[in-house]
């Protein structure tokens, strides 16, 4: 690194001399790392702002994950040149209808995989790719090693950092070290919750470096104008084909209530809230067992309903029910962390949720609200809270107290401080991370 | 210093970093393996402890498992091909393949035996997945029995708190 400061530092750089000496360095140690050499000498000799790209092969769909490395994007936008790499278009509108983010000052750069267009999803699915066949993946390999930094946010460890600063945003580690798998490259991994900490040790032998719970940001305006809570019991998950977010179990469990306690639960109301991209099997049941046992008991769904109703039910409603991972064996199955439950605890909702995965992190038994191991145990809760609304409103308080921690900006600040350490050391001498 | 503000001489510093970057550029796209554009090993081989993998996993793993050994029940060598090449080559060729057939009048047998034993114990696996399938599926109906029994149970411990409490606030009659 010091040859190229010290040629560059000349008041007339002899450009043949770092020609030549970046062609000794491409000679051993390979030609991304001359490439490299000079990219950071010129962030270092402040000659061009230092570029960064953020890599999220799902990017083109709405999701928790995308929004976070978003939502880096955002955090980082005046301290580099940023580039958003996708496998499929999107535009800056869509960024700012789905998260409420102004990204236009980041560069979108599209590209393709050839190798998915065989498949008929828009989902560019790693676990199709195997040793036998090339990996379509390498194409990104190469465009990382265009930029000084590079964060992957992708789910997607076939991608092989090549520039001189790496990071890898992991939500959860579903994939064991196999074919392709480059993980153990990064600079920094960083993890969204303890939970996914835990299984990156586990499933990767090794221990991740920097922990950044996901932004949530469905809390209330300062100053806004908040209706008045109502007797609900909120849900909001995704209607998944599987039924892994146990909306079924939740129906039937308020269902039970309702016969056991017909006068205590008159006025209250379960709605579960959440996406669908079809009418699928899963959904269909549920709808027919409201149906077909509905009585008296109120029951709503709410299936891709619009952002600002889904807002109106965060406000208005007590309690929220979350019951993914329940009866789950299969770790990557049970919730990374919960943003749905940071979202309700926003807005002063008791959670009552399932005790496991990230939301043991969030949810502190009887403080902030009940963690849960049974359906059993949610009903048994569920019945204190309404006998006591006292206790209701604390677990509320609490809950809203708690949720600072994973406000977005928190979240934004935590990045920046995080990157801007990176960033003094990438311009300093320091031997680069990756060389 | 940003772009904007540079002066004449830190352009042309600018511009002929970025011709030598443009080099690099050309030299790395021609570059095949993505482990020569750092001269180093970047792909290996990991070990899977079974023991680690998880039920979702481990379904997996004996599914590939179970296809990979269907695949390889018949172990028939291929047939030698003849030779390409002069005299000597292809009289090596006949001398190998006649070897291989006198050779075969003997192994085929082992070669029967061996593929009769794959085809039974590619059975047998199928037929343990399929076991241990049924298995996990008694267990989850059995799993839901006792969730109905504890909800049951949670209901009539309420109600018989209900009971306790409606006794103890009943006055004497006297």
């Amino acid at each position: 690194m010091n040859p190229i400061i010290d040629i560059l530092s000349l008041p007339t750089p002899d450009m043949e001399q770092l020609k030549g000496h970046l062609a000794g360095v491409a000679e051993k140690e390979g030609t991304q790392t001359a490439y490299n050499r000079l990219m950071r000498a010129e962030v270092i000799r402040g000659l061009r702002k230092p570029t960064l790209a953020i890599y999220d092969h799902t990017g083109h769909l709405i999701g928790g994950g995308q929004k976070y490395g978003l939502t880096v994007a955002n955090a980082l936008k005046e301290m580099f040149d940023i580039t958003l790499i996708l496998n499929s278009e999107i535009t800056h509108q869509n960024i700012m209808d789905w998260y409420h983010l102004d990204l236009s000052s980041c560069k979108i750069k599209v590209i393709p995989l050839e190798f998915f267009r065989q498949f008929d999803s828009p989902h560019f699915d790693p676990a199709r790719v195997s040793r036998r066949i090339e990996n379509p993946f390498h194409i990104i390999s190469r465009e990382s090693g265009t930029y000084d930094f590079f964060i992957n946010n992708s789910m997607n460890e076939m991608v092989c950092p090549l520039s001189n600063y790496s990071a890898l945003i992991c939500h959860f580690p579903e994939r064991r070290p196999k074919s392709y798998f480059y993980a153990d490259r990064y600079t920094h991994i960083i993890f969204n919750s303890n939970y996914t900490a835990h299984w990156i040790e586990r499933k990767w032998k090794f221990t991740p470096h920097k922990h950044i719970y996901p932004p949530v940001d469905m809390a209330p305006a300062p100053g806004e104008k908040l209706p008045q809570k109502e007797n609900i019991i909120l849900s909001v998950a995704r209607f998944e084909a599987g039924g892994s977010k146990k909306q079924l179990e939740m129906v039937k469990s308020f269902l039970k209530l309702n016969r056991r306690f017909p006068k205590l639960l008159k006025e209250w109301q379960l709605v579960l809230a959440g996406g669908s991209a079809d009418e699928n099997d899963y959904l269909k049941t549920i709808r027919e067992t409201i149906e077909d046992e509905n009585g008296d008991a109120h029951i709503r769904l709410l299936v891709n309903t619009s952002g600002d109703q889904l807002k109106s039910m965060y406000r208005k409603a007590k309690i929220f029910w979350h019951l993914c991972g329940l009866d789950q064996t299969d770790p990557a199955l049970v919730e990374h962390f919960g943003m749905t439950i940071g979202e309700a605890m926003q807005n002063r909702l008791a959670p009552i949720v399932f005790d496991g995965g990230g939301q043991k992190e969030i949810v502190r038994q009887g403080e902030n609200g009940f963690r849960i191991s049974s359906t059993a145990q949610l009903m048994r809760h569920t019945m204190t809270l309404v006998r006591d609304p006292q206790l209701l409103e604390t677990l509320g308080n609490n809950a809203f107290e708690k949720s600072h921690e994973f406000s977005r900006e928190t979240f934004e600040k935590k990045v920046k401080d995080f990157f801007d350490l990176q960033l003094n050391k990438y311009r300093s001498l320091e031997p680069a991370p990756n060389q | 210093m940003t772009q904007e503000k540079t002066p004449n001489k830190t352009q042309d510093i600018i511009t002929g970093i970025n011709r030598i970057k443009e080099d690099l550029q050309h030299q790395m796209e021609a570059t095949a393996n993505i482990g020569d554009l750092l001269k180093t090993q970047i792909d290996r081989d990991y070990h899977l402890d079974p023991w680690d993998l998880s039920e979702r996993e481990l379904d997996a793993e004996m599914g590939e498992k179970l296809t990979h050994i269907n695949n390889d029940i018949h172990l028939h060598p291929e047939s030698i091909p003849l030779p390409e090449g002069g005299a000597r080559a292809k009289a090596k060729g006949f001398l190998k393949k006649f070897i291989s057939r006198t050779v075969r009048l003997y192994t085929d047998r082992i070669f029967e035996r061996q593929i009769r034993f794959n085809e039974q114990v590619t059975a047998f696996h199928l037929a343990t997945f399929i076991r241990l399938r049924q298995n996990r599926d008694h267990i989850n109906a059995l799993r839901d029995q006792l969730k109905t029994l504890e909800e049951d149970g949670e209901m009539l411990k309420d109600q018989l708190s209900t009971l306790k409490n409606q006794v103890e606030n009943t006055p004497e009659k006297g």
